[in-house]
């Protein structure tokens, strides 16, 4: 054998083969230690954190993909469409398949404008979604701009164009308080909701029926459960279920006595609540300054949102539901009630102008300078007489007013189906002690008898008493949602109206009432007789007129615009046809001067809703008279 | 028949059954990783076979020859790893790769187990001589390898020759207190090192400690590859069945992460059984050093194993989130046949080791 080979064998000293075998004993101790750790970490990851793992691949592996109900659809009383939904297209990139994104956004750019908010927004996005997903670049294109996508959509590898529903309030402001709209739920909704209905939807009604009838009309997400890949890919769709469309909600309110109301108060702020009396629908609910709703939507820009946020005419506030006004004047027939119910409706005074009330020096007026002269309560509501009101009030006393007043639901919400609703203020000396913790002054049982001083209601309200007197003490609760479909099945789920019962108030008294209401438009010295020329029907009404210097005293008195600002509000109240009520009125027009010159404007409406379109011939005549 | 029955004798049987089991797991992760195409099979079969015919050959050397041309072979190879660096076939951003024209292969991979050989040999020669001096020439003999690999750039391969080496040393009998002063600098230089890494290497880091950090981005490979280990739980999900590796959400899973796609679709029974398996021919490789008469014998059967040892910890550590990600293979399983040669050269030349101890 080769002397090197023998190298290899060569004895080493025993020492040294002692010392490697021992080396060798530790390593395999090594070994098994390494394999019991890496034994011990595959125990952790596939014993111990099992669950963890588990439901994370089963979250990698399948995707559940909420799909949006469609939300139902609101319609007036007659079908017509208030509020749809409509597609609209949204641009999105996959930033898988498109391989320079840089470029890309260049080239998107040249065809449509993306601001630096969406840019931000879709590279937020891009953190969160997988790379071969699609993420949300740019909302609601113009059909300009999906046209212009499209025919350069080859040059755009990455980009799609998917189609969204959204919502369009077809009858825009005419209707919009009333109608509502939809917002992005926000972070304050997200308490409020359960989550998880909402998954797939970014809107939820807020304002009017919109929001009050948010249960019926949201409907139930459906679900997907879709197997993917690691590149997003869909593999195959496990289990469908789908979503549940929310009811499509029919109003009891006409859209075409809206268009006339609206129409009617021209550039005037105010609002008109018209009911049927029968049956307590509301017919129409009218606030201007108005807005259009689509301004909020979706395609709405944010700088138009702010200027309505800003306006000072307050044109988001519902006045009808949430203004709050005194009813001046119109709150008289109520009041006279209250006389005959306390035997005091058969009295007569003499108005010369003034009541004096002793002890208190300044006189309460009449806003007829000049006095009435002998009055009786006939003419102390046909002319509105104010010191009639001012004596018998006295006498009546203010707790027995209260106790009359309340029959007829003021200072109660009506209980109507919208959100918010307030109760007003309906005095008492019980009220002033609670509300302001101060006693009640005899000159303010005077004041609350013409419907001044604290005493406030809303137009709801003053119609709901209208209504309910023209329905001779029937009450009637108001609702606006007339009917739900639910589309799914087609079954259809009616609200029936809802009768409260009689007012406690002897029927006698409530004709003889109505009759002198009756002789405001149609008494030779009505004080909105002006209307009644051509009318084919009659009407019982009462005007009002009410002083908003008062309030304004302290104020710096300007130019002839702050002027405008300080006309008394007029408010009307009306029924007809007096012997079978369909309709009855209760308006406000801010600043107009006084009561009679909002006559008119309900004639039109009523004239409308009793007469249909062959009144318009009347237009030009009220037109005449408007103008005067 | 006599030739054959020689043949035969000069096969470890226990390493070869052993080796016959890892490579029958391997085939079928390779299936079930590489979407089910059988051609991979054919592919991965051919280069057990080259392996397999390589681990042959050497076994049935006489270790005598190969020690006898140690410092010869050492030097050749040392001269590949500096042509690497010059005309080196580059490759995912470092120079590893020459080409043979048929095939490329990584002299590196070839250092493994040279290193050791040439351990071997340095301290059975030198025993007559000062045994501190020629440990301390071992040391070099590893160091500057290691420094030419890690030139390349190949921290992974670098490290794991590193490794081989000072074992080789240590089981040469270097001092405990010499370990320990070694042990102690080692640490100390952690911190000192970290300033030398790569920005993805350090990035690796981070991400071992917090993967959910970026979880798309950097943590991804480990959090998906956690995600299959773990769901695979005890039982795992079933040849074929597992969802993280047949809809692609392991990345790397054919070469790297193999031992994702089993032990999502064995389970923690099925883990188990191969880390034993592995044990049994780290174990294997260690009592036959154990029972060996030569110093070289020992160094290269406990070299081997250890060489095995490393490529185990790190590959299933790496998977299994508990190290860095590092680019270190599972011999038998990953798909490719560089370690899988490397590894199964080297236990041929254990069995040759063996095989000389017996005579």
């Amino acid at each position: 054998m080769d002397p090197l080979d023998n190298q290899y064998d060569l004895p080493s000293t025993i020492n040294l083969k002692r010392v490697s075998q021992q080396r060798i004993v530790i390593a395999v101790a090594g070994i098994c230690a390494l394999c019991l750790i890496l034994i011990g970490r595959l125990v952790y990851l596939q014993v111990v954190s099992y669950d963890e793992y588990h439901s994370l691949s089963t979250a990698n592996r399948v995707q559940v993909m909420p799909i949006a109900p469609v939300r139902g659809e609101i319609f007036d009383r007659n079908g017509v469409l208030l509020a749809k939904n409509e597609t609209t297209f949204t641009l999105g990139v996959v930033p898988d398949k498109a391989q320079d994104m840089q470029a890309l956004m260049s080239k998107l750019q040249q065809h449509v404008p993306i601001s630096d908010q969406e840019i931000g927004n879709f590279e937020n996005a891009l953190k969160y979604n997988h790379r071969s997903s699609v993420n949300v670049l740019k909302e609601y294109l113009t059909e300009d701009q999906v046209g212009r996508l499209s025919v350069n959509y080859h040059h755009l590898p990455g980009t799609t164009i998917d189609p969204k529903l959204y919502r369009v309030y077809s009858s825009g402001e005419q209707t919009a308080h009333v109608v509502g709209r939809v917002s992005r739920i926000d972070r304050q909704d997200l308490e409020k909701i359960d989550v998880s209905r909402y998954r797939a939807i970014r809107y939820i009604g807020k304002f009017g029926v919109e929001q009050s009838k948010e249960e019926l009309l949201v409907g139930w997400p459906g679900y997907q459960h879709v197997e993917i890949n690691a590149h997003g890919q869909k593999i195959r769709t496990l289990s469908t279920q789908t979503p549940v469309s929310g009811q499509d909600i029919y109003l009891t309110i006409d859209s075409n006595l809206h268009k006339v109301a609206f129409d009617a108060m021209g550039d005037h702020k105010g609002a008109v609540v018209a009911m049927e009396p029968k049956t307590g629908k509301i017919l129409a609910m009218v606030s201007k300054p108005s807005f259009d709703p689509n301004v909020f939507g979706l395609t709405g820009r944010s700088e138009n949102k702010n200027l309505l946020l800003e306006d000072p005419t307050s044109p988001l506030l519902n006045r009808a539901l949430h203004g709050k006004y005194s009813p001046g004047s119109t709150i008289k027939p109520f009041v006279g009630l209250a006389f005959y119910e306390n035997a005091l409706g058969n009295e007569t005074y003499h108005c010369n102008g003034q009541f004096t009330l002793p002890g208190v020096k300044k006189p309460f007026r009449c806003w007829k300078k000049t006095g009435h002269g002998q009055v009786d309560l006939r003419k102390a509501i046909a002319e509105s007489c104010d010191v009639f009101f001012y004596a018998a009030s006295l006498r009546l006393g203010i707790d027995r007013m209260y106790e009359e007043l309340s029959k007829f639901g003021f200072g109660q919400p009506t209980g109507v189906d919208l959100a918010h609703e307030p109760k007003g203020i309906l005095p008492s000396k019980r009220w002033k002690r609670e509300a302001l913790n101060e006693p009640w002054y005899l000159g303010e049982t005077l004041i609350s008898g013409i419907g001044q001083g604290a005493m406030s209601v809303t137009m709801l309200q003053l119609a709901y008493a209208t209504s309910t007197l023209a329905n001779r003490g029937e009450k009637f609760a108001p609702y606006i949602v007339g009917h739900s479909v639910d589309v799914n099945s087609g079954e259809i789920h009616k609200y029936l109206p809802k009768n409260l019962g009689k007012v406690d108030v002897d029927g006698k008294y409530i004709d003889r009432v109505i009759s002198m209401m009756t002789d405001v438009v149609h008494g030779q010295m009505g004080t909105a007789r002006r209307i009644s020329e051509g009318l084919q029907y009659n009407i019982a009404s009462k005007t009002g007129t009410v002083q908003v210097i008062g309030r304004a005293a302290d104020e710096e008195w300007k130019a002839d615009e702050v002027a405008k600002k300080f006309h008394p509000h007029g408010i009307f109240i009306a029924f007809a046809p007096v012997e079978n009520p369909q309709i009855a009125v209760a308006a406000v027009i801010e600043n107009i001067g006084s009561g009679s010159s909002v006559a008119p404007m309900v004639r039109k409406i009523m004239d409308y809703h009793i007469l249909g379109d062959d009144a318009s011939p009347a237009d030009d005549r009220i037109a005449s008279v408007l103008s005067q | 028949m006599k030739a054959i029955a020689n043949f035969v004798s000069r096969i470890d049987l226990l390493l070869v059954t052993a080796v016959f089991a890892l490579c029958a797991v391997g085939l079928m992760a390779q299936y079930s990783a590489g979407g089910l195409d059988s051609s991979i099979l054919w592919n991965q079969g051919t280069r057990i076979g080259f392996a397999l015919c390589i681990m042959c050959a050497l076994a049935s050397v006489r270790v005598e020859l190969l020690y006898r041309y140690t410092p010869h072979i050492y030097v050749a190879v040392f001269v590949l790893l500096l042509l690497v660096l010059f005309i080196g076939v580059a490759g995912r951003g470092a120079q590893r790769w020459l080409d043979l024209g048929i095939a490329r292969f990584q002299p590196a991979e070839l250092m493994k187990v040279v290193l050791p050989m040439m351990i071997g040999w340095l301290l059975t020669r030198s025993q007559l001589f000062n045994r501190n001096l020629s440990l301390a020439i071992a040391g070099v003999l590893v160091v500057v390898p290691v420094a030419l690999v890690y030139l390349q750039p190949d921290l992974g391969t670098a490290l794991l020759i590193a490794a081989v080496g000072v074992f080789a040393i240590y089981l040469g009998g270097i001092s405990w207190r010499t370990i320990g002063v070694m042990s102690v600098v080692g640490i100390a230089a952690i911190p000192l090192s970290w300033p030398l890494l790569h920005e993805y290497q350090r990035l690796r880091v981070i991400t071992l400690f917090d993967p959910w950090k970026d979880p798309l981005g950097t943590g991804y490979h480990s959090i998906q590859s956690m995600i299959a280990i773990g769901s695979g739980g005890f039982v795992g999900k079933g040849w074929l069945n597992g969802s993280q590796s047949q809809l692609d959400f392991i990345p790397e899973r054919s070469t790297d992460f193999i031992y994702s796609v089993f032990a999502e679709e064995f389970g923690l029974i099925g883990g188990v059984c191969l880390i034993a398996v592995y044990a049994v021919v780290m174990i294997r490789c260690f009592v036959i050093g154990y029972k060996s008469n030569s110093e070289f014998g020992r160094i290269v059967a406990g070299s081997v194993a250890v060489l095995v040892l490393v490529h185990l910890f790190v590959n299933i550590g790496m998977v299994s989130g508990m190290l860095p990600v590092v680019g270190v293979p599972l011999p038998f399983l990953s798909y490719g046949g560089t370690s899988m040669v490397t590894v199964l050269a080297g236990l041929g030349l254990v069995m040759g080791v063996r095989n000389a101890t017996r005579t």
